[in-house]
């Protein structure tokens, strides 16, 4: 006990040490930044000791304020022309979707087919009619879908989809194909 | 005498590499994490036609073994189709969700062309993904209403 006792005050002392230390680093670091911030928050104020040039300060003071607000109300009117300006444009992208989406929805009429467009959506529809009055969709529609799809319009594509989604969540059509509805 | 001691002590070296061995072995059975098996989540539905939803994880569909089970969802663009409309032709972001269980019903939705939001959060959707969908129907289209998309560690992962 006596021979720990030397080695339990050398290690108290050690950590008080350390301790007033690690307090007076931090208490430094923070004296630090609140000078910074002073010296920052202050600088007009601070800017001269003589009494001529004191008044001055303290004239340039005074103006200061309605300068910066001035300066501050030009900055805010520059946002607001900014924010302003993302606002039309966030309304001319959704005008511009429901637009496209009413297209799509509405589906195509005859005038917007060419030739090959008008042939491709009418063997589509054909297999799409069929399969839905079969109740089932196989791999030989599957196939035939996939190849007329790649001449529709996105349009025809759509109602076409659609026409086989509505059926299968009514579940009125059964997939049987191998590969996914996809065309 | 001084033999029998180095045979004690050889035994406790013996008996204490064990059950550091047992110790550590458990502990990594402890750490090896919570999964949820291959076929757990497989695809299912809820609701009618015209409200309802549909969910699983792509591993858990894949895993099956009915030879039907799929789900996911794609995003597509399309723009003008001639340089004749390009000035008035308005691209759109489009997208469906679509699965199919293991009796080969199918549940699918589209994605609106608003949603462009939506194509982000499609963006997220990998091969050991868990999605849920819900829909509605209106005017002859199905309509996503919810997409959402859980990455996490214990997803059934995707096999070949």
């Amino acid at each position: 006990m006596s021979r720990r006792l030397p080695s339990l005050v050398t290690g108290m002392v050690l950590g008080a040490g350390l301790l007033y230390g690690a307090g007076h680093l931090s208490g430094r670091a923070r004296s630090d930044q609140a000078t910074e911030r002073a010296s920052v928050d202050d600088e007009p104020a601070r800017a001269e000791p003589s009494p001529l040039l004191a008044a001055a300060a303290v004239r340039v003071a005074a103006a200061a304020p309605s300068a910066d607000f001035a300066a501050v109300s030009a900055r805010l009117e520059r946002i607001e022309q900014r924010l302003d300006g993302v606002a039309a444009g966030a309304d001319a992208r959704r005008a511009a979707a429901a637009r496209a989406e009413e297209a799509l929805i509405t589906g195509a009429t005859p005038e917007d087919r060419d030739e090959h467009q008008q042939g491709a959506f009418d063997r589509a529809s054909a297999i799409v009619d069929r399969a839905l009055a079969a109740g089932v969709w196989t791999d030989g529609e599957q196939g035939a879908m996939r190849e007329a799809a790649a001449e529709m319009l996105p349009a025809d594509r759509f109602t076409l989809k659609m026409k086989l989604s509505l059926a299968g969540n009514e579940g009125k059509l059964r997939d049987t194909a191998a590969a996914p509805m996809f065309f | 005498m001084f033999k029998g001691k180095k045979v004690t002590f050889g035994k406790r070296l013996l008996i204490g590499a064990g059950a550091l061995a047992l110790v550590a072995s458990s502990g990594a059975l402890a750490r090896a994490g919570y999964k949820v098996s291959p076929t757990s989540w497989e695809v299912s539905f809820s609701g009618n036609s015209t409200t309802g939803g549909f969910s699983g994880a792509l591993g858990s569909a894949r895993a099956s073994s009915d030879g039907y089970q799929y789900i996911g969802c794609e995003a597509g663009w399309f723009g003008p189709a001639s340089s004749a409309v390009t000035a008035t032709f308005t691209p759109t972001t489009y997208g469906y969700c679509w699965a199919r269980d293991r009796n080969g019903n199918t549940r699918s939705c589209y994605l609106s062309a608003h949603s462009n939001d939506a194509m982000t959060t499609l963006s997220t959707i990998n091969q050991d993904s868990y999605i849920g969908v819900t829909y509605f129907t209106t005017g002859g289209v199905v309509y996503c209403n919810e997409v959402w998309v859980d990455n996490y560690s214990h997803n059934p992962v995707k096999a070949n």
